[in-house]
């Protein structure tokens, strides 16, 4: 198990300096000049642009600036935006708020989707699998946004249940709309996975041989069938947690929620390139971990995967 | 004043609908009886005046040597004594005496001088940076060639005391005064170079409203200032200023709904409508004077765009009013000069060529050896599309030819336009940062402000421009600028287009102010 962990670790440093290479050179490829972006109408003084320029290496080739952004990238050093602002500050400031969001919309999303699923697993084709059905496919047919909105001015301005921007109440109580919406839109997919899953699995093999030797249903169900019907849905729940994280930024600009989907726009919007790749190397790194943590919990469900 | 120049205006997005109105200021009265206003703002790069040109904060938080008095609607004194001059070159501005920040400690003539030289140092790159073009010695802290500037100080600034400096332009300016009112002429205290970074997050002005709290990505909170000397036409009828934070203005909208958010400034087009009908007319304040053009932006450097005859054509085969009536819902109104109706140098229908004829327009076009070519317009992506779409339109069929589409991010477009790249007309949007034909002219001026768009180039025109700013006389001034547009528009490097009307949200509790033609949030007055 040791040596499986510390593979899958190696082999993420080549996936992060191959992700960071690919979202600089599109920031570098991104028409239009940062610094002009700076002043607005007047543009500063040449001398002024002059030094800012130097000051970025902007007028360094392609390989020279990233070779800078990657060398300060392994000290830690995430750069600086043009009003002097550490990358890693702006980014740190915000990315707490996003996790908040996505992760209280993971725990929702889990637990509607896994009772929908299951539900629709064990009635499998009869009138409560159906009416799930229904459900599901309303939902995953709507567009996010349009039950965002929708949410957002039911139960934020005509209930005035919650406020309809802003966090300033704090979590939980700003976060559950929005977070509900996020939630109720990918359980969607979870719950069809999960009913489908268990399905195959009730129809198996050993199910009967464990039936058939006494086993109480419940035990079927818990110990045998829903063991096997979750090693697919733990690789989707793993992964759609990294998701979430960028599914986060629509939500984030309906509800006004000031996490890192606000930063990514405003600073694509500028060309801040440091600004733009740092978050971007921090999403791949999250993937990353995720990635690496389903991969490990597959290894205990699934004794196999360790040879 | 003190707006931000723009050649671009915001996008926007259309939401679902919403009724219902009451005010935040409810939840202030329930904390003991705070009047209490909050407003939309965005998180700030910068709250410092200096820093941000345009920033509302920033307004609130300082009080220049000038400011307009929204009671006599007239520029007044206010840190000043008095601001004179007699040749319009060398000013002499007397302080008042006793005035403080809000620490306490005094104002005086460094205050200002060691301020401006800060800003005018072009390696600070400050956004205020520009306004100090005029002052002698902007030249020596801003070398063309990137090199360190060798000295700190403006030449042209003198402190002859504690209350007393003299301030000496490279060229006779009768609208100095007025440039005393912008942001990046408020006064630092000590302070702020003591401890930049702490001045930055927590800034110690002279205004009506000192700093409380900066929650980042949250709010931003401003408490009237006891002990503020200026009138109150200087000042707003708020205890509280709240600058709560947006992504964009339409969850701010929504919070306004809710009855969560008392005012908003520089509405969209298509959000007027719609707030109209749900939070009703009252809720609407329409800007009386007007600040704003939309024009289409022609390069003097594009060869086959040069011809006078076939620009006028191109102006001439817009039907400005049909599209002001429909698509703009009666928002704008056209524009038939290149400066708003509501400065002195005015003249109604300046620009002949700018009333809709399509005959005449095919007619000049064929005189101006006809266009084979394709027009290309180009545009900032966030602009109003509709509209650049529309005119587009009405060029391709009234005249018969060819017009392309090319919106552009803001930053592309900026750089095309800072290094003259253009390939054809520029869809532009252009605002005063205080009220003079000064600051709509320039960009018709060799080298003047926003002249890079078209380049435009004439001598007359100059020494008329020129004139026209040493004048002390305003009505003698106002007739200099006429003459000096006159000779611009035969030549129309630039096409008038519309004059948006700009309009602000208000909850019950929020009286909005017209402040010549900017809608700041601070003076607003407090109803409830």
């Amino acid at each position: 198990m040791l040596g499986y962990s510390v593979r899958r670790v190696l082999q993420m440093i080549p996936v992060l300096i191959g992700a960071t290479f690919i979202i600089y050179a599109l920031t570098f490829l991104m028409p239009g000049d940062p610094v002009a972006a700076l002043t607005g109408e007047r543009p500063l003084p040449e001398s002024t642009v002059a030094q800012i320029r130097r000051a970025y290496h902007l007028d360094d080739p392609f390989l020279v600036q990233y070779g800078h952004y990657i060398f300060g990238l392994f000290r830690g050093d995430f750069g600086i935006d043009f009003f002097g602002r550490p990358v890693l500050g702006l980014i740190l400031e915000r990315l707490p708020t996003t996790f908040a969001l996505a992760l209280t919309a993971w725990v929702l999303k889990l637990f509607i989707g896994l009772v929908i699923g299951v539900y629709g697993g064990l009635r499998h084709g009869r009138a409560g699998d159906h009416f799930a059905l229904v459900f599901t496919v309303v939902f995953m047919g709507i567009p996010g946004f349009v039950i965002a909105l929708g949410a957002q001015t039911y139960f934020g301005v005509h209930l005035g249940w919650v406020d309809p921007a802003g966090t300033r109440a704090g979590w939980p109580i700003a976060f559950i709309l929005p977070a509900l919406v996020m939630a109720i839109e990918a359980a969607a997919g979870l719950a069809r996975l999960t009913r489908t899953s268990l399905v195959d699995v009730l129809r198996a093999e050993y199910l009967r041989t464990a039936r058939a030797k006494g086993l109480s249903p419940q035990r079927v169900v818990w110990g045998h069938a829903l063991r096997n019907a979750m090693i697919p849905v733990v690789t989707y729940l793993g992964l759609s947690l990294a998701g979430m994280l960028g599914g986060a930024v629509i939500i984030e600009a309906i509800f006004n929620i000031p996490g890192i989907g606000g930063l990514l726009v405003s600073s694509i919007n500028n060309k801040e390139g440091t600004v733009v790749v740092g978050i971007a190397t921090m999403l791949v790194l999250v993937y990353l971990v995720f990635n690496l943590l389903v991969d490990l919990t597959y290894g205990i469900i699934d004794p196999r995967v360790r040879l | 004043m003190k707006r931000p120049r723009k050649l671009a205006a915001a996008a926007t997005v259309v939401l679902l609908t919403a009724t219902g109105c009451a005010s935040a200021a409810d939840e202030g009265s329930s904390e003991g009886g705070v009047a209490e206003l909050s407003f939309m703002a965005t998180e700030p790069k910068s709250i410092v005046p200096q820093k941000d040109i345009g920033s509302q904060i920033g307004m609130a938080l300082c009080a220049n040597l000038m400011e307009v008095n929204v009671e006599t609607q007239e520029l007044e004194p206010l840190a000043a004594e008095s601001v004179t001059s007699e040749d319009a070159q060398t000013w002499d501005i007397t302080l008042r005496d006793g005035w403080t920040f809000h620490d306490g400690t005094a104002v005086t003539a460094d205050s200002f001088a060691s301020a401006w030289n800060a800003t005018a140092t072009g390696s600070n790159a400050w956004q205020g940076n520009g306004t100090f073009v005029a002052f002698e010695g902007y030249d020596e802290l801003n070398p063309s060639d990137g090199s360190a500037p060798a000295t700190e100080t403006l030449s042209g600034v003198e402190v002859v005391d504690d209350t007393h400096l003299t301030v000496t332009l490279n060229a006779p300016n009768a609208d100095f005064p007025k440039l005393l009112s912008t942001n990046p002429t408020c006064p630092l205290p000590a302070s702020a170079f003591e401890d930049p970074a702490a001045y930055d997050e927590a800034p110690v002005s002279n205004g009506p409203y000192k700093f409380a709290s900066w929650d980042h990505n949250q709010q931003i909170v401003l408490e009237k200032w006891e002990d503020f000397q200026g009138d109150p036409g200087f000042s707003g009828g708020a205890d509280r200023l709240v600058g709560k934070i947006y992504t964009s203005i339409d969850p701010a909208y929504t919070d306004m709904t809710a009855g969560n958010l008392d005012m908003i400034r520089n509405v969209p087009a298509p959000m007027v409508e719609k707030a109209s009908s749900q939070l009703g007319e009252e809720a609407l304040f329409e800007v009386q004077t007007a600040s704003k053009q939309q024009t289409l932006q022609i390069p003097d450097y594009i060869e086959e765009l040069k011809s006078p005859d076939l620009r006028k054509a191109i102006s001439m085969s817009i039907d400005r009013e049909a599209i002001a009536t429909s698509l703009l819902k009666g928002h704008s109104t056209p524009s038939d000069s290149l400066v708003p109706p509501s400065l002195a140098s005015y003249r109604e229908g300046a620009c002949d060529a700018c009333t809709f004829d399509p005959e005449e327009a095919k007619k000049l076009l064929e005189s101006a050896g006809g266009f084979d070519g394709t027009l290309v317009i180009e545009s900032n992506s966030a602009s109003e599309q509709q509209l650049v779409q529309a005119v587009a339109t009405q060029i391709q069929d009234n005249l018969g030819i060819k017009v392309k589409l090319s919106p552009k991010l803001g930053t592309e477009l900026s750089e095309r336009r800072n290094n003259q790249e253009l390939e054809g007309a520029l869809f532009g949007l252009w605002g005063w940062a205080y009220m003079s034909p000064d600051q709509y002219l320039s960009q018709y001026e060799t080298g003047g402000d926003g002249n890079v768009a078209t380049g435009y180039s004439n001598e007359k025109v100059d020494a008329l421009m020129e004139q026209a700013r040493g004048e002390q006389d305003e009505q003698a001034s106002a007739d200099l600028y006429a003459e000096a547009e006159a000779l611009v528009i035969q030549d129309l490097p630039a096409i008038p287009l519309f004059i948006p009307t700009d309009y602000g949200l208000r909850s019950e509790c929020a009286e909005l102010n017209d402040v010549q033609g900017d809608l700041q949030y601070y003076r607003a007055g407090y109803a409830c």
